[in-house]
């Protein structure tokens, strides 16, 4: 891993001054007057905002032209008369290290940001803002590690066996409508940890959380079993129900026994098993009338060519 | 604004109740729950929805809506279609979303209460 | 357009959602009272509008990754839909507004339904 210092010089010639620009841009109308601007700055809590007249950028109003005006005890004028006039801008698509350049040289507390093509203002950009966007950055590229480091490949390069998977169960309880779906969202978020892909990890979640829901609905509970090994994942959904006397009927878009309570929470319309088809790779039903139904389901992860 | 009007302005298909397009619209409501439809929605109004059972006429009859429009290119039962024209009540499609619909039909001025 | 600006537009209260997440830029949005219509969606929208407000909503919500849910019609939440809500990083927001009137004005902002992702190349 290359040291923090030299990874914080990268992320400001990767960063653009778009990605960390205020957008909300608080502006004064170049004929409001000084104790307007007072009024401004106090009331967002900001040093200095742009002047416009109509639509144009014409200046930049600081707390330094208040405290100026202030000593000079001048009477109220218009902030026009007080401003800097034709302030320098940025380009919105310039790289962040450029900003921090032009601040080190020039001693301002601010830039407004100009759209290349159309001259029009889009931001301002502090040096706070810089900080902030910098570390933003920072935090996410560190989870980003952070997970790298769990990855499912690592893990099964790191333990010695001919064969290795990792097994997870859940209980699912029937017709608690709280705690439901709740296997399924933990499972997510330990499939992101493992480094499976984000899209495979979207037809896993939905195609479970699915499955989870008719056991909640339709049975008194069952188990769901994740096999994860290098290459797929392998979910057994069981249920003690009643069973799926056509199998064949109950994959047909629209077919559903859901009763009227079921669908005012926005199911039972019949879309739960096509949608489980349509996300896992291959799906087995294998139901009994009376003794329940299990479903196997499974998603190649493509983890091979992924592991380097 | 006239039902035709909107049929016209947002292309959409008609699938029942051709006859009846010169209604008045009054409004707007969007819904997949059958009981906040029936709670909910004002006479005249024009009912956005997935629901494709034959259901939604009846509760567009008993509302007095103005028309249905199934969204996302969404195919009535036969069944449903068959008691739309009984009914007298026109039902529609379009290839949007609710989202977009319920935005188009927004900005053509109908208001949702 | 930002979550916070999704707030004032539509009149919203928050029930759950961080500075940090307000200060994120939602584009697509989603209008559906049916979870099991949500989840066979082959795209993914930011925001969803129902009118259910039920632990359900939450859970398809983390499922399908949705980033922030508007609850219409002033129907109130639960304990267990914000504790979803802060589990699974979901903003979460209740509006006195209609669906219809809140996709309206959503639309008119410049919020759009969500493509489907053709991109299936490997992140």
């Amino acid at each position: 891993m290359e040291p923090r210092y030299g990874k914080t010089q990268e992320l400001l010639y990767e960063l653009k001054i778009e990605q960390v620009m205020r957008t909300d841009v608080v502006t004064i109308a170049s004929d409001a007057t000084m104790s307007e601007l007072r009024e401004i700055l106090r009331e967002h809590s900001i040093s200095g905002v742009p002047v416009v007249d109509g639509d144009e950028l014409v200046g930049l109003a600081s707390i330094e032209d208040l405290i100026r005006w202030l000593s000079s005890r001048e009477p109220d004028c218009a902030v026009h008369e007080q401003m800097t006039r034709d302030p320098e801008c940025l380009h919105a698509d310039q790289p962040l290290v450029h900003a921090l350049r032009r601040f080190d040289e020039s001693g301002f507390g601010r830039f407004p940001i100009v759209e290349r093509a159309s001259g029009r203002m889009v931001g301002i950009l502090t040096k706070g803002g810089i900080i902030e966007g910098v570390l933003r950055k920072l935090e996410r590229e560190f989870k980003e590690e952070e997970i790298r480091a769990y990855r499912v490949s690592h893990i099964f390069e790191d333990l010695l066996a001919d064969y290795k998977e990792i097994y997870l169960t859940y209980n699912v309880p029937g017709k608690d409508f709280d705690r439901a779906g709740s296997a399924s969202t933990r499972m997510k978020r330990n499939l992101k940890r493992l480094g499976i892909r984000p899209d495979i990890i979207h037809r896993l979640a939905i195609a479970s959380y699915e499955a989870e829901m008719n056991v909640v609905i339709y049975t008194d509970g069952g188990t769901m079993e994740y096999r994860i090994s290098p290459h797929e994942v392998i979910l057994r959904v069981r249920d003690r129900g009643p069973g799926i006397s056509d199998v064949e009927e109950a994959l047909r878009p629209g077919w559903s026994t859901a009763e009227p309570w079921v669908r005012d929470l926005g199911f039972g319309a019949g879309m739960g098993l096509p949608n489980i088809k349509k996300c896992a790779d291959k799906l087995e039903i294998d139901s009994h009338p009376g003794r329940g139904t299990t479903l196997k389901m499974r998603i190649f992860t493509g983890e091979a060519d992924e592991a380097q | 604004m006239k039902l035709s009007e909107i049929v016209a302005a947002l292309d959409l298909e008609v699938r029942a109740g051709a006859d009846h397009l010169d209604r008045e619209v009054t409004g707007a409501y969007a819904s997949d729950l059958l009981s906040d439809v029936m709670g909910h929605a004002s006479e005249g109004a024009l009912w956005i929805t997935l629901q494709v059972h034959q259901n939604i006429v009846a509760v567009a009859v008993m509302k007095s809506l103005a028309g249905i429009v199934l969204v996302k290119n969404r195919e009535p039962d036969e069944a449903t279609m068959r008691k739309a024209e009984e009914e007298e009540i026109p039902l529609l499609i379009s290839s949007l979303g609710a989202f977009e619909l319920a935005g188009k039909l927004f900005g053509m001025g109908l208001s949702g209460s | 357009m930002k979550l916070k600006e999704v707030v004032e537009l539509l009149g919203a209260d928050l029930a759950f959602g961080t500075d940090s997440q307000l200060a994120e830029e939602v584009q697509t949005a989603a209008a559906s009272d049916l979870m099991s219509d949500i989840l066979a969606r082959v795209d993914v929208p930011e925001l969803l509008l129902t009118r259910l407000n039920n632990s359900q909503v939450m859970r398809t919500s983390a499922v399908f990754g949705i980033k922030a849910v508007v609850i219409v019609r002033g129907r109130a939440v639960d304990e267990k839909m914000i504790e979803i809500a802060q589990e699974e990083e979901i903003v979460l927001l209740t509006t006195p507004a209609s669906l219809f009137e809140s996709c309206g004005k959503l639309y008119a902002q410049g919020l759009r339904s969500a493509q489907p992702s053709t991109d299936s190349s490997r992140s």
